[in-house]
């Protein structure tokens, strides 16, 4: 099976995410525990563009889960802010970020792209 | 709010019990403490010496706090009573309740008080709909002087915690004090209910709207000065200046401080049902209040701009570039049962967002704003013609993602019949209700001038500019109704219209989308006796198969609908009908004291004389807080033209005299004037007293 968080922060730059406007800048720190070990991520939100490297410190807000959780996340299955309320996932720092990071899940498997009239489901 | 209940509320915290105080448990009431969606208390009952109290009466200080004065014992028996008690409610984080018991007896008293206390922390959605949701686990505990309700669903878990100032006596189904007063001697103590929602690190401000700094804030003097920073108003008819106040308190009072909006407060919808972010009543209850309160404007745009959908997501009804509808924190919104985190499911609340991205901007001259939600603009332009085409007509409609629990009508008429055939049909989807065209037409031709002027971007506007056109040429042709000379409400899932007079024909006329020669047939229904009660423009058409004039949106009266209906008529040129519902609406509101509800039925006013209730409806309710407002601006004529406030008032015949000082906005503060144009004025009419306008 594909590891769902490592292919997650592998694709992120490399395709453009919509709507990462101006109102959208900052770094997020992702720290993913498994396994015994963390795994860290900084994310890099500038000018619309996304980048994310292996790297333990900084960042102006930090997610904390555990791998099970963050890969139901990174597959679209569970939805970020939702996991945050019920206590599965932490998060730190600046709230603004929050609704940010939001945006760089995938949508929910099975969610239709287009719901025209005529159009097949899917 | 029904009868014999009383409410107090800040923002989304609010707190509904019976006439002594007290939050009694029982199915078909609503009691309770509720902060966040969910009730944090459903039992706070007080005796002494194991007797329950009786009221003389309530003094309702604050929007945010209650003062009952009670005595000893029940109410079918005469009372003698040498005991006063004074319960003071106050909303904080939680509820304080100041307690004040005064002996008036020669002999010193010995008494035991006792308040009981249970917490479900029910969701707001069970709640509402007569059902708990209980997966989790329940617990009490004594926790030394505290006494700790809480409530565990996995790692999610909500816990109130209840103290007294005094010493008590901590069990876990309440407090007990006991009391010894001297003669004509005097206790209290404070009890107090707080919330403690143990949230991991950071995530206090993040998942909880508050309002800023909890404990240091002094509300009076918040209030004050939020009352000092409106515009003053001067009338010759004391009622109107009543339900001005009453307006400005209300809105006051709906505010709230989401976490992305910094300092700054965006408007709850109503109480006691909608005490959350909506998109569009945040939107139109923004636009209405933009002459008194723009800073609410500022704060809507940049809080929904940041939430602004992004992905695909059947379930929320989330695609990109779409504005939010509704955003709730309870249980069933968190484990993911209910869509409401957010849910998107309103195919309004994103041309409206650029439709009050414009107004604010021709305000206040904040051209910042205009730059820094640019993109979030286009998108939201780009929602219109991609995702809002469900039908692939070029219409906007709506056809719900989920079937589970999204709304069927996606319009602010989003019960599930509001949408019918004059013969009572329900149409197939998707639906494109007509104000919603008429609300993308005006969003594009505003977002144009936007792009023109702000953006710098003349090409993009122009393609606005002619997409706007050619919607306005299809949809005179399309939703035309020629052998009854009106709109269509709609149009059905195969492009039929479908046939219903309704209330909506009035914001095509605000929108600017009906072609000039078809605006005086609107305006001839609008006024006629099927549509025009004498207080207001009924949603539904008497005559209407579905027309119940107590019925949500299908016969009721609905003050905001009629704000935004006299605007369009002042639109179009038609000022004294205008001034008529301005009239109608303004006395009714004089029948609720300057608190118009949601909605009223929809009655003649010649018949019931009184705008007779809506039985659930909520109150306050922001855009009913606002219309009075709107129509103000609508009766002065106010609007901002380049960087002056140009007035050309049109009043209703008994007003004699309406001015409103220091209207804020790009020309700094201006102030603006309006008289009668009828002699004589209102001691010329045998009304009513405290009556506009005639039944």
């Amino acid at each position: 099976m594909v590891d769902a968080t490592e292919e997650f922060f592998r694709s992120l730059g490399q395709h453009r995410q919509r709507g990462l406007t101006a109102l959208h800048e900052g770094t997020v720190r992702f720290d993913i525990a498994g396994d015994g070990s963390v795994d860290h991520w900084l994310v890099s939100i500038a000018r619309g563009e996304v980048t994310a490297a292996r790297q333990a410190t900084g960042g102006d807000a930090v997610v904390r889960a555990d791998r099970a959780v963050f890969d139901r996340i990174a597959r679209g299955e569970a939805y970020f802010l939702t996991t945050v309320l019920r206590g599965e996932a932490e998060v730190e720092g600046s709230p603004r970020l929050f609704a940010t990071v939001r945006r760089l899940f995938p949508s929910p498997p099975g969610s239709r792209p287009e719901r025209h009239r005529g159009d097949d489901d899917g | 709010m029904a009868d014999g209940h009383v409410g107090i509320f800040d923002g989304t915290i609010f707190l509904v019990c019976d006439r002594a105080g007290d939050i009694v448990p029982a199915a078909d009431a609503t009691h309770g403490l509720f902060a966040h969606d969910t009730r944090l208390l459903s039992r706070w009952q007080l005796t002494i010496d194991g007797e329950r109290l009786s009221t003389l009466s309530i003094d309702d200080i604050q929007y945010f706090e209650n003062r009952f004065y009670l005595v000893p014992g029940s109410q079918d028996v005469y009372v003698n009573s040498t005991l006063e008690v004074r319960r003071t409610h106050r909303l904080d984080t939680g509820l304080q309740e100041d307690l004040l018991l005064v002996n008036n007896d020669r002999r010193p008293v010995d008494l035991t008080v006792r308040i009981e206390v249970d917490a479900d922390f029910a969701d707001l959605f069970a709640v509402k709909e007569g059902a708990t949701n209980r997966e989790g686990r329940h617990y009490r505990r004594v926790d030394g002087p505290r006494l700790v309700l809480g409530y565990q669903r996995e790692r999610y878990r909500r816990e109130t915690i209840v103290s007294a100032t005094a010493p008590a006596e901590v069990d876990e189904s309440g407090l007990t004090l006991r009391v010894h007063i001297e003669p004509h001697g005097r206790w209290q103590t404070r009890l107090s209910a707080e919330p403690d929602l143990s949230l991991p690190r950071g995530l206090e401000r993040l998942s909880l709207p508050g309002r800023v700094e909890g404990h240091a804030r002094n509300k009076p003097a918040e209030l004050r000065e939020w009352l000092d920073r409106a515009p003053r108003l001067e009338t010759s008819w004391g009622p109107l200046q009543n339900t001005y106040r009453q307006s400005l308190i209300d809105l006051a009072a709906l505010r709230f401080s989401p976490f992305l909006a910094g300092a700054g407060c965006v408007l709850a919808a109503g109480l006691p049902w909608f005490m959350c972010l909506f998109g569009r009543d945040s939107i139109l209850t923004s636009l209405q209040a933009l002459p008194f309160a723009p800073e609410l404007a500022a704060t809507t745009l940049t809080v929904l701009a940041f939430r602004q959908g992004s992905r695909i997501d059947d379930f929320r009804e989330e695609e990109p570039g779409r504005i939010l509808h509704e955003m709730r924190y309870g249980e069933l919104t968190v484990f993911d049962e209910t869509p409401h985190s957010p849910y998107f499911g309103s195919a309004d609340a994103t041309p409206l967002f650029l439709v009050l991205l414009d107004e604010y901007e021709r305000w206040t001259g904040d051209a910042a704003l205009v730059r820094a939600v640019e993109q979030e603009a286009r998108a939201a332009v780009d929602w219109i013609d991609h995702y809002a085409d469900r039908a692939g007509n070029g219409y906007v409609s709506y056809e719900r993602r989920n079937p589970v629990n999204g709304l069927e009508n996606q319009c602010w008429k989003d019960s599930w019949d509001s949408i019918s055939h004059r013969d009572g049909r329900l149409p197939g989807f998707p639906r494109a209700t007509c104000e919603l065209q008429g609300y993308a037409y005006d969003a594009k031709v505003r977002t144009a001038r936007l792009a023109r002027e702000i953006w710098r971007d003349p090409a993009y506007a122009d393609r606005l500019e002619r997409d706007a056109a050619d919607l306005r040429r299809r949809f005179n042709h399309d939703f035309w109704i020629d052998d009854g000379e009106y709109m269509a409400l709609a149009l059905d899932g195969d492009g039929r219209r479908v046939d219903a007079l309704s209330s909506n024909i009035g914001h095509l006329l605000w929108s600017g989308i009906v072609e000039e020669p078809k605006a005086e047939a609107l305006v001839r229904h609008l006024m006629s006796p099927a549509m025009f009660s004498g207080w207001g423009v009924r949603t539904l058409a008497e005559g209407e198969a579905r027309y119940n004039p107590v019925g949500y949106h299908v016969g009721t009266i609905w003050p905001f609908d009629n704000s935004f209906i006299a605007w369009g008529l002042r639109r179009y040129g038609y000022a004294d009908e205008a001034a008529r519902i301005a009239a109608g609406i303004l006395d009714a509101a004089a029948f609720y004291d300057g608190r118009l509800p949601e909605a009223f039925a929809g009655h003649a006013r010649s018949e019931t004389r009184y705008p007779i209730r809506y039985p659930t409806a909520c109150s306050p309710q922001a855009w009913s807080a606002g219309a009075p407002l709107l129509l103000l601006r609508t009766m002065l004529g106010l609007r901002p033209v380049g960087d002056d406030l140009v007035a050309r008032p049109a009043l209703p015949a008994s007003l004699d005299y309406v001015a409103l000082l220091d209207v804020p906005g790009r020309w700094g503060r201006r102030d603006a004037f309006g008289r009668s144009t009828a002699a004589g004025g209102l001691s010329r009419y045998e009304l009513a007293p405290q009556q506009l306008s005639a039944p």
